[in-house]
């Protein structure tokens, strides 16, 4: 038995450097606190499934082996249950999940839904068929006057509906990259308010872990306050017609300075990238 | 559609003489009825397959000329998940469940002549086919089918946004939620009124339970589904505007109104299999059930949670914090239910006899995948944590491991343990476990790596991967899956074979070849035509007594002291 636990233990550290190797990453990086904390919960439910799952299928494995009729002529076990072992196995999954339940709750009060009143930077996010369009309302905590706000759209393609090639030619793969990125300031507060023009779409950053529909005729509000610089993508999460899985955008963190330096001259430059 | 001719062996004796049509078509005997349901979810699962493929050629190769002529365009793409999640879901798992089995098994288990309403049972089987074409009809029609998921939220599956098609799925839905609405009065007064002399609440077999159960949830869902479906459908066709934003409406209404129905639904889906589960799992374990009350107690308790979770669906809708609060709540609690059924289930098999037959073996792998989509949703009920995983593949897994792992695990269970009492003769019980085995591995290698896919950001409904540099590396997995899922098509004509080969020529049994003790194994297989028993047997005790002092097993039909003799014997 032991050499093939050590066997078993081998082949498993095996496969995950292998995968480890040609994988960048199991789950994108996170980049604000709030996701490192939705991080840790999300990993404890992952240690706590995995071993409930592997002792209820090493149980039932090893009663399939015990106990399948081998002829012998053994006379199985008469019982209807045990009101012990019920409460058992009831109270022990309700503590659990009372324990998890709880922490969640507390997670969402103390981080998700504290939305400051006064964030540095807060961005309207408008979503329509199929792109984003950013506009900065408020930095360093003062309104923008409405002439000279920063604007970003990810026109990625205009509005109709004329599908582009399927098969994908470089240029439009390149769309991507060509994207003009939103920036925000790193270790500052951002709050997004998200709504659609049109059908329900849904503004995901995988690194901030939090998505948010953005619902017609309404305005809903996420914040983040991101700790660490780069490129991320803006995904759709929401299926909102035949473009769905292109409403590409993308979003820069940047150091405090560079944003300020981009805000500035997005505000005296104006900006030609309207629809 | 199944208009298969069967031998039914005995003709039903008196009555003036049957033509076939009034036989075989247009019967309102339920067992001719749970078969015609069988058959046509077999033709609804190929179906269904299809369009799985479909949507899984385009995932793995996106670049390839050949699925550019199957999927043509990312808005054929939207048809083909769209119908692939509704004819599965309601074309599929509910019919097969509740129809076919709820219907063939029910009132022989409960010792009844017939269904409470005849004529009703035909109207809900007859209603099935009618329903698929009108919503399959977008297929041949200009704008195609619908395209806006299985969830149909507006404004997506509005006038503005969607064709004829959409409308045609709306009506589809709404007859269908029509059948399901009769099937559940009738099995509700056929359980309530017209259980044999004996048969009890508490001796009725778990499978009644969760029928029983399942047609509560029926009843109260379905009619909600229909009004949030006519809403839609006035504000389609004559210019409401119920959920239209620009015009006073609201679209989140439509997401409450529809997940009211849609999460019982998915208990609705599941319940049944769980009771043909527990009744398998006690017969090849020569045990009775572990802890029945405790089961039925769960059946119950998951039923009425099921009636206060469904935010769920919604925790990034932007509803009010109080109600995501509470959702969170009820969805932690749904688990426990489901958690100890499974214990309960380990509880029946522990200490026992078992008789490895293909049945068993589905039953024994819906107790070991159903865990895993269980656990799954663990993680769905932690709402920060849903935040992330919402909208991705991690819930495409969960759905398809309770489905698929649960739902359609119990489908095969029952297929093949009923089967002798559908028609007199056994599967073919080598061809059963190559195609219990095959499925088992294959339906993990198409499903597990789902996880890997969610977790990695890979958002649902996508019909490409290729836009998002963080997607690229999932290109390997998405080509094993579409490769494994081609596979598992495969596999299933063995399936289908079996079926064929052993309604020709299966070996003959006699009344009850498992040894079973409830009321459907103690008359003959199949069941006479009319009424089912010679005479209305009386039921002595519950449904689970094997292996008890009296004997090995102990029929509910027969009085205590026939059993010992029996057993002498």
């Amino acid at each position: 038995m032991k050499p093939r636990v050590l066997t078993g233990l081998a082949l498993a550290a095996l496969a995950a450097t292998l995968t480890g190797c040609s994988w960048e990453y199991l789950i994108p990086i996170s980049i604000t606190e709030t996701s490192d904390k939705i991080d840790l919960l999300m990993w404890v439910i992952i240690w706590i499934t995995m071993i409930v799952f592997i002792g209820v299928e090493v149980v039932l494995v090893w009663f399939i082996l015990k106990y399948r009729d081998m002829g012998d002529g053994r006379k199985p076990v008469y019982t209807h249950g045990s009101n012990k072992l019920e409460a058992i196995w009831t109270g022990i999954p309700v503590l659990i999940l009372i324990v998890l339940a709880v922490w969640s709750e507390n997670l969402l009060n103390a981080e998700i839904r504290a939305i400051p009143e006064k964030p540095d930077v807060r961005i309207k996010v408008t979503a329509r068929q199929f792109n984003w369009n950013f506009e900065i309302t408020e930095s360093s905590g003062e309104q923008i006057d409405e002439a000279s706000r920063p604007i970003v759209d990810t026109g990625m393609h205009s509005t109709e509906t004329a599908e582009p090639d399927r098969h994908f030619p470089k240029e439009f793969i390149s769309g991507y990259d060509n994207l003009t990125p939103l920036k925000i300031p790193v270790d500052r507060t951002t709050v997004f308010e998200i709504t659609s023009l049109d059908v329900i779409h849904s503004f995901w950053v995988p690194e901030f872990r939090i998505k948010q529909d953005a619902m017609p005729g309404h305005v809903n509000r996420i914040w983040i306050r991101p700790n660490k610089t780069g490129l991320y993508p803006i995904v759709c999460a929401e299926l909102c017609g035949n473009g769905h899985y292109r409403m590409a955008g993308r979003l820069e963190v940047v150091t405090g300075e560079e944003y300020d330096a981009w805000v500035a001259e997005q505000a005296s430059g104006g900006s030609d990238e309207l629809f | 559609m199944s208009d298969h001719k069967h031998d039914s062996g005995h003709h039903g004796e008196g009555h003036h003489e049957q033509t076939f049509i009034e036989k075989y078509i247009f019967s309102c005997d339920h067992k001719v009825i749970g078969i015609q349901y069988l058959f046509t979810t077999m033709v609804m699962v190929v179906l269904g397959g299809t369009f799985a493929l479909l949507i899984r050629l385009q995932l793995a190769w996106p670049d390839s000329s050949l699925v550019a002529k199957l999927v043509s365009t990312p808005d054929k793409y939207n048809q083909y998940l769209t119908m692939h999640a509704s004819i599965m879901i309601f074309g599929v798992i509910i019919p097969s469940l509740v129809g076919a089995f709820g219907n063939f098994v029910v009132p022989l288990m409960i010792g009844a002549k017939d269904m409470a309403f005849p004529r009703l049972n035909m109207l809900s089987y007859w209603l099935v086919p009618p329903a698929v074409f009108v919503m399959l009809l977008g297929l041949v029609l200009p704008g195609g089918t619908a395209a806006a998921g299985w969830t149909s939220y507006p404004p997506l599956a509005g006038a503005q946004y969607s064709g004829v098609g959409q409308t045609g799925w709306v009506l589809a839905v709404i007859i269908l939620g029509g059948s399901s609405t009769m099937g559940a009065i009738n099995y509700l007064a056929t359980i309530l009124g017209m259980r044999a002399p004996g048969m009890t609440l508490l001796r009725m077999p778990l499978f009644v339970w969760a029928i029983f159960i399942t047609s509560v949830l029926t009843l109260f869902a379905t009619p909600v589904l229909a009004s949030a479906l006519t809403m839609q459908l006035l504000d389609r066709a004559f210019g409401a505007s119920f959920f239209v934003h620009t015009a006073g409406g609201q679209p989140l209404m439509f997401q409450h109104i529809f997940w009211f129905y849609s999460h019982p639904a998915v208990y609705i889906m599941i319940l049944p299999a769980m009771g043909i589960v527990s009744d398998v799992l006690a017969v090849f374990s020569r045990k009775p059930i572990f802890g029945y009350r405790a089961m039925i107690y769960s059946i119950c308790s998951i039923a009425g949670f099921g009636f206060i979770v469904w935010g769920h669906h919604m925790f990034t809708s932007g509803m009010s914090p109080t109600l995501s609060t509470t959702f969170l709540i009820t969805t932690f609690f749904i688990a426990v239910p489901s958690a100890v059924k499974s214990f309960n289930w380990l509880g029946t098999i522990w200490g026992g006899s078992l008789r490895l037959t293909t049945a068993m073996l589905w039953a024994l792998g819906f107790v070991g995948m159903f865990a895993i989509g269980g656990l799954s949703g663990i993680y769905s009920a932690a709402v920060p944590v849903d935040l992330y995983i919402h909208d991705t593949y991690w819930i495409v897994a969960h759905i398809h491991y309770v489905l698929f792992g649960g739902s359609l695990m119990g489908v095969f269970a029952g297929v093949y343990f009923w089967f002798p009492k559908m028609f007199g003769r056994k599967m073919d019980e080598k061809l059963g476990k190559l195609h219990f085995w095959l499925t088992l591995i294959l339906y993990n290698f198409v499903f597990m790596p789902m996880h890997i896919l969610g977790l990695g950001g890979m958002q649902r409904r996508i019909y490409s991967w290729k836009i998002y540099p963080h997607l690229y590396q999932l290109q390997e997995i998405n080509v094993f899956m579409t490769v494994s899922l081609i596979a598992l098509g495969t596999v299933q004509a063995i399936f289908f074979w079996n079926i064929y080969k052993s309604l020709k020529g299966g070996e003959k049994v006699g009344n009850n070849p498992w040894e079973s003790t409830t009321l459907e194994w103690q008359t003959s297989s199949p069941p006479i035509a009319h009424g089912n028993f010679e005479k209305i047997p009386t039921v002595y005790r519950g449904a689970y007594e094997y292996n008890s002092e009296l004997g090995p097993y102990a029929p509910q039909t027969l009085p205590d002291d026939k059993v010992r003799s029996m057993a002498k014997a």
